[in-house]
């Protein structure tokens, strides 16, 4: 019941309309274009060129996208309100939840859009990039979201995210376009199986650590429903 | 954790004069006993300090995490310490292969950097990940939590360790990067007792900075807390 409510109320701040996946979509496309004018012709663009965009469009989403989600909550002090309610693990998940989903709808639009400019043809292709895409994107925002929330506890917290957030994202950004790419060219399910490893291992670290180190109540005895003591004066 | 008060400075001089006599040795045995590589010219002799390092600057983070994940377990001032010295000294050795990696780059490839190699990407992520750790410790208010996520962040440093490690193992690496040193088929005499030495010398380097940064940070811990109770 917790996690329903949780899920729902991240479902209703960042998908109640469709504005902020809109907006992602346009600022991926604005990404897309300036790739699509600035590169040498002619077109197509060898496999490999065209996935490290979709990967780097997806790298700055994700980075967008958690920034994003987790701000207003931050400043508004929504983070610590929920964590007297909910536990790290069903704050966690709703949100991983709810932002692969909204980033999921966009990857599919950035699909789309990489086929039609940079020639990609093969529908077959897509579709397999595209699960790769939504399934890197796990981590990379597992960790986002691990961040953001532990980093709402540090001073400069717009700084801190990304300087977090980037490094650690790097490997599955590697791993992950040398995987899309190996699939695509040659079927290597080794690669892909080592990815989906990281993908785990990843989203499992993220919830542990989080769990270990923020999981212990809220932060304040005032936002503690148990506490009975705090409406007496 | 008190005995690192106790010992007397002579022992620490003369352990000081020992490190440095060991490291000037190696440094000195690397340059004149093993044969120069033609191709490479005199400047593969940074091998000699700069595979040590880069070893010490892999396992530093594997120490250190495995410090942090004491700490979690039984919350104890001195392991989240040592955690921090280890990842201190990691950063350090760390800094000696980002310097030492693109001299000798430059000598064997022709560039001092290969975008293709996958072991340089993930050095320079554990690199920027132990940067993270001392800007995020320092940006932290409270003292438990400060700890707790600097365990965190310990944790995700030993992972990009790992996959450092695992980087010209376990994907196929186009980049130029040489495979493990132990791995093919053993050295020539003389540059297995160079490098074997130099590996013994920056082992005992690292012992030693572990031991001055673990005292240097009781020391400050000491008068910190001294501070905070006379105000």
């Amino acid at each position: 019941m917790k996690f329903r409510n949780s899920l729902r109320k991240d479902f209703l701040l960042l998908l109640h309309s469709p504005i902020p996946i809109v907006s992602l979509f346009t600022v991926s496309l604005t990404v897309i274009l300036i790739f699509f004018i600035s590169l040498e012709k002619p077109f197509p663009l060898p496999l490999a060129g065209v996935r490290s965009i979709s990967w780097c469009l997806v790298f700055l989403l994700n980075f967008i996208l958690v920034g994003q989600a987790l701000y207003e909550e931050r400043e508004l002090g929504a983070i610590q309100i929920n964590r007297s309610s909910y536990g790290m693990t069903t704050i966690f998940i709703s949100k991983l939840v709810v932002l692969w989903v909204g980033e999921s709808l966009v990857i599919f639009g950035i699909q789309l859009v990489t086929a039609i400019l940079f020639q990609e043809q093969s529908l077959e292709n897509s579709l397999r990039s595209f699960c790769i895409l939504t399934l890197g994107s796990i981590p990379l925002l597992s960790l986002g979201i691990a961040f953001g929330l532990v980093s709402a506890e540090a001073r400069y917290q717009e700084l801190v995210l990304p300087l977090l957030q980037i490094p650690l994202s790097l490997p599955v950004f590697f791993l992950g376009r040398e995987t899309e790419f190996r699939v695509l060219q040659r079927g290597d399910l080794y690669g892909l199986f080592l990815f989906l490893s990281l993908i785990v291992f990843y989203t499992a670290l993220c919830l542990v650590l989080l769990e270990i180190v923020m999981g212990k109540g809220p932060i304040s005895p005032v936002l503690d429903p148990k506490n009975t003591k705090t409406g007496e004066k | 954790m008190r005995m690192f008060l106790i010992v007397r400075p002579i022992w620490e001089s003369a352990v000081f004069l020992l490190v440095l006599g060991l490291l000037s040795y190696a440094t000195f045995l690397s340059l004149s006993k093993p044969p120069v590589i033609l191709e490479q010219g005199l400047a593969h002799r940074i091998f000699y300090f700069h595979v040590p390092v880069a070893w010490v600057a892999l396992y530093g983070p594997i120490v250190s995490c495995l410090c942090a994940l004491f700490y979690l377990g039984y919350r104890k001032y001195e392991l989240d310490m040592l955690s921090f010295v280890f990842s201190q000294l990691s950063l350090l050795f760390a800094i000696g292969v980002i310097f030492s990696g693109p001299i000798w780059a430059k000598s064997a490839w022709g560039v001092v950097w290969d975008e293709t190699d996958a072991r340089l990407q993930s050095f320079v992520v554990l690199f920027l990940t132990l940067i993270s750790y001392f800007i995020f410790r320092s940006l932290l208010f409270a003292s438990p939590k400060k700890k707790s996520f600097s365990a965190m962040l310990s944790i995700f440093s030993a992972v990009s360790s790992i996959l450092t490690w695992g980087a010209i193992r376990w994907i196929d690496n186009p980049g130029n990067h040489p495979g493990s040193v132990l791995g093919k088929g053993g050295m020539q005499s003389e540059i297995a007792e160079s490098f074997w030495f130099s590996v013994f010398s920056y082992h005992i380097f690292f012992l030693f900075l572990a031991y001055v940064a673990i005292k240097a940070q009781i020391i400050l811990d000491h008068w910190l807390e001294k501070k905070e109770n006379l105000l």
